[in-house]
Parts: C-alpha cells; structure tokens; sequence
C-alpha cells in the first residue's frame, strides 16, 4: 500500500512538473534581439511585440509569427533596362530593407516569400521608370546617385503600406549587353590605333625636323666659311 | 503478508522478490543517473567559450545584457539567457574581380570577368580588380542590425567602386586617379556603414589590377609601342643631327683654314716677287740692256715652258715644220 502511495505521488509530481513545464513553454514566449512578433488569437493580431524580452501569452490559442528585425539585402536580379535615347543597359540593383511594421506586414504580405517578390516587382518597375527619363550617359556616370536617389524615394513610398522600409537602392553594375560590349571594344581598340599611328607620325615629324634642322646648320656653317674664305 | 514470510522462511518465491527488489533498486539508479545527466545536460547550455579574437554578447530573454571577453564563461541555461559570438579582430577580406581558390598548398586566382568590367565615365570598360578588406568595430551593431554582413560589404563594395569609376574618364584611372579611386572607394564604402550602424570598419581598399579589358589590351599595347618608335624616331633624328653638325663644322674650319693658307701663300709670293723684282731693278739698273735682255728671254722661256708652239717656216718652197716642244725635250 505504502509502495502504491509512493508510486502515485511520484505519477503526480512526474505529471505535474511535466504539465508546469508544458504550460510554461507555451505560456511564454521569448522576442530575440534580432526578432519581432506578432501575436495571433485565431488569426486575430492581438499584440505586435518589437522590442526584445519575454512576454506571456494564452496557451494554446494565441499563436506568435516572429519577424526579421535586421537590416536585410535583397538582390534583384538583372534586368534589362530601356534608356531615354533608346538604348538598353543592364541594371543589376540591390535593396537594403527591413520589416518596419510587422503589424502591416502581416495584415498585406505574410510571408518573407510573399514580401521579396513584392520588392522585385515594385523596385524593378521604378528602376526601370526611373532610368527610362534619363540619357544613357547620365545613367552611366553623372546622374547615377540622382537617380539612385530618386529610386529609393519612390520605392520607399510604395513600399510602406506594406510595413517595409526600404533604407537603401543601390546599382550593383550597370552593364551593356553583350552586342555593345563587342562594339566598345571595338571602338576603343580604334581609338587607341589613330593614337599610335599619330605617335609614330610626330615622332617621324619631329625627327624629319630634327634632321632639316641639322643639315640648315652644317650647310649655313659651311657656307658662311666659304664666303669668309 | 509479513507473517507468512516468517513462517515460511524457504519460500521459493525468496529468490524472485530479492530479485525484483534488486531490479527495482537498479531502475531507481538508472533513473537518478538519467536525471543527473540531464540536469547536467540542461546546465552545460550555461558554459561557453569564447575564442582569442572574438567577443560574446550575451542575451536575457533574447535581449543584448552584457559582452564578454575571451576565456570560458558561464551563464543562466536556455531559455534564460543565451549569448552570440562575433569575432572582433580577424580582419575580412572581400574579393572583387577575382576569387582565390587555395586547393592545398598552391592558390589560384580566378577572374570574374562580370565583376571586374566596369564603365568609365567616358564609357569606356575597364577591368579592376580589388579587394577591400573590413573588421567588426561595434559587435552589438554588426549582430543585431545587420543580416549577412559580408554581402552587405561585399554589394556596397561593388557599387560604390563602379560609382567612383564612372565618374572618372579610363586614361585617368589607369594611371593618375588610381590611389584616389581606391581612397573615396574606401571612404564612401564607410560612411554607407555607418549609414546602416552596421559595426564595420573599412580597413582597406586596394585596387590589385587595373587594365584595359582583355581584347583591347593588344591596342593598348601598340600605343605604348608607338611611343617607343616615337622615340626611337627622335633620337635616330637626333643622332643624324649629332654626326651632321660636327662634321659640317670641321669642314667649315677645313675651308677657312685652307683660305688662309692659301691667302697666306700668295701673299708670301708676292712678297717674294716683289723682292725679286726690286733686286732685279737694282741689277737693271747697273746694267740695263743685259737685264733687259734677260728678262725677255726669261719671259719667252716661261712661255714656251708653258704653251705648245710649232713654228712654220715659210721660207723656201718646203714646209718646214718644228714643233718646239719636241724641240725642248718635253710637253
């Protein structure tokens, strides 16, 4: 009797600590310092959590989505991009993003997935925008940080009724296809040979000068000698 | 149940339940040991080690509480706290342009022709190849606001090199904009860091390789040649002008000295002419026909000396013929 007593209490404490434990993991959560979250009471956003530490919640029926709270990069692939004066150029763009409003980010996108082609479509068609008002010289050179510039503000702006900030546009490379490639190349190797045959032309030149020169003199002296004479 | 055990004391069933008595105790100690280890287990996740170059931020409930050193440490186990390791001194190298692999002992350098080709400003290609080299300044920035860091420097790195070259034409990059590029690279790759409070610190930028892209190299090459035979040309010409003027001076010396000799010479003779013409006027003077006489006779002697004559006789009806050089002996 006294072992079946001794039993029982061991089940009960064994049950116990087990249920206390259970109740606990799920009655409590913990935010990271890199993290974010969202509380969900059947799909009902009962509490946005940004700021790190543990929070308690109702077992079972709340559900707790966490977010990226860093800085995050999205590449976007290259895209081929029309200039002003009709030329085309590779645009190669990364966005530095992060979710600034998890609330909103859950409410119109959901996932990470869902977010990153929601990027890709709206900073690609500004790149695009953007880069089509402008000359292919000033996309080039000059006007890069202008347009970078004006890229980010207007991504910004669509973004952020998706909870996401957009902190960062930049262009990775602006390349040309691959057929202009070839005719840069091409042009480049002419312009350095018109300036190696006009280096080799004013060396000839300044050496027929040279030699002009000298026999002027050795004539002139010998003649002024003769005359002397 | 106690007094049947006392009466019967061989109770065959004895055996059994010293056994099972036995079992149960065995049981109790596995499950004391089990117990133990993962009690042990669960306290292990408190102790953490840090490395010689690296620090530890360790976290309460998931929030940054304090950072510690290198050595073994210990804190409260999971879920308590917990604790990141970021290494603070290795200093990072990022590649543009090429990669190295290393396969054993020997490296190798691959080109990423993609990545090095870039625009310049006066929309020629270059091809660069750099590497930009970055520690972790602020451990607590670089883990808790920033996701891949390395691509974070690695992309920047990228764009703000392309930025700078764009903005310069090819000639000045390739030969006196070259540190500046690499200088700005650095400079504006930091301040986009600190845009990001990312905890990074640009170390470095050093632009490796700085060359026109592959095809046009052999142009460029016969630019430099060019150069070359340019040279070559004017000091050929040169060289021409050292060996003409030299000479035409000498032979300038040449004639003039050959005019004074020459002036000298007459002048001497016709000193000495002149003297003999006074000597002979002395002579003439003391006895005036036989001078006069010689001096005609000297004069046709110089003469004939000088000419070819031949004398025609017309006297008789003969043509008599004397040719007064072979007469005199000689022409």
């Amino acid at each position: 009797m006294i072992e079946m007593t001794k039993m029982t209490i061991w089940a009960v404490t064994i049950i116990i600590v087990f249920l206390g434990l259970f109740f606990g993991l799920t009655s409590f959560y913990i935010v990271e310092q890199t993290q974010q979250a969202v509380v969900l009471r059947f799909g009902e956003i009962k509490n946005v959590r940004t700021e790190p530490g543990v929070y308690v919640k109702a077992p079972f029926i709340d559900n707790v989505v966490k977010f990226e709270k860093r800085f995050m990069i999205y590449d976007i692939p290259v895209e081929r991009v029309i200039t002003f004066d009709r030329r085309t150029v590779l645009a190669d763009t990364y966005a530095i993003w992060r979710i600034e409003d998890p609330k909103r980010f859950i409410e119109t996108l959901g996932t990470m997935e869902v977010a990153m082609t929601r990027i890709d479509d709206i900073v690609y068609s500004h790149v695009r925008d953007v880069i089509g008002t402008y000359s292919f010289s000033e996309v080039l050179s000059i006007q890069r940080l202008k347009i970078l510039e004006e890229i980010k503000k207007r991504s910004v702006n669509s973004l952020k009724d998706f909870g996401i900030s957009i902190i960062d546009v930049r262009l990775k490379r602006t390349d040309l296809p691959q057929e202009n490639t070839q005719a840069v190349y091409e042009r480049m190797k002419s312009e350095r040979y018109a300036m190696a045959a006009q280096l080799r032309a004013e060396g000839e030149k300044e050496a027929q000068k040279m030699k002009a020169e000298a026999d002027k003199k050795s004539k002139y002296n010998k003649s002024r000698c003769s005359k002397r004479s | 149940m106690a007094e049947y055990e006392v009466f019967d004391p061989v109770d065959p069933n004895d055996e059994f339940k010293e056994y099972s008595n036995d079992r149960k105790h065995r049981w109790r100690n596995i499950i004391i040991l089990v117990i133990i280890i993962a009690v042990g287990a669960y306290l292990l996740t408190g102790v953490y080690q840090v490395g010689p170059s690296e620090v530890a931020l360790v976290k309460t409930f998931g929030a940054y509480s304090s950072t510690t050193g290198p050595g073994i440490h210990l804190h409260l186990p999971y879920p308590f706290q917990s604790h990141v390791i970021v290494d603070v001194r290795t200093i990072n190298k990022i590649e543009i342009g090429f990669r190295t692999t290393s396969s054993g002992r020997t490296t190798s350098y691959v080109f990423v022709e993609e990545e090095a080709e870039m625009i310049t400003g006066d929309q020629n290609i270059i091809s660069i190849e750099a590497i930009v080299q970055y520690r972790v300044s602020d451990p607590v920035d670089y883990a808790f606001n920033v996701i891949q860091g390395d691509d974070l420097v690695k992309l920047t790195s990228e764009s703000v090199l392309r930025e700078m070259v764009a903005l310069l034409e090819l000639e000045k990059v390739l030969t006196t904009e070259r540190d500046k590029v690499a200088m700005e690279t650095a400079r504006r790759i930091q301040e986009i860091m600190n845009d990001y409070e990312a905890g990074i610190q640009i170390e470095n930028v050093y632009l490796q390789d700085v060359t026109p892209p592959d095809p046009v190299v052999p142009a460029f090459d016969d630019v430099n040649n060019a150069r070359q035979d340019q040279q070559t040309s004017i000091n050929e010409a040169q060289r021409y002008a050292n060996d003409v003027i030299p000479r035409a001076e000498g032979e300038a010396v040449k004639i003039l000295n050959d005019a004074q000799a020459y002036a000298y010479e007459q002048i001497s003779k016709a000193t000495g002419e002149a003297e003999r013409f006074r000597i002979m006027l002395e002579e003439y003077r003391k006895s005036e026909e036989i001078t006069k006489n010689r001096l005609i006779l000297d004069s046709i002697q110089k003469m004939l000396e000088n000419s070819k004559i031949k004398v025609i006789s017309e006297k008789g009806d003969t043509l008599n013929f004397i040719n007064i050089a072979e007469v005199m002996g000689d022409d």
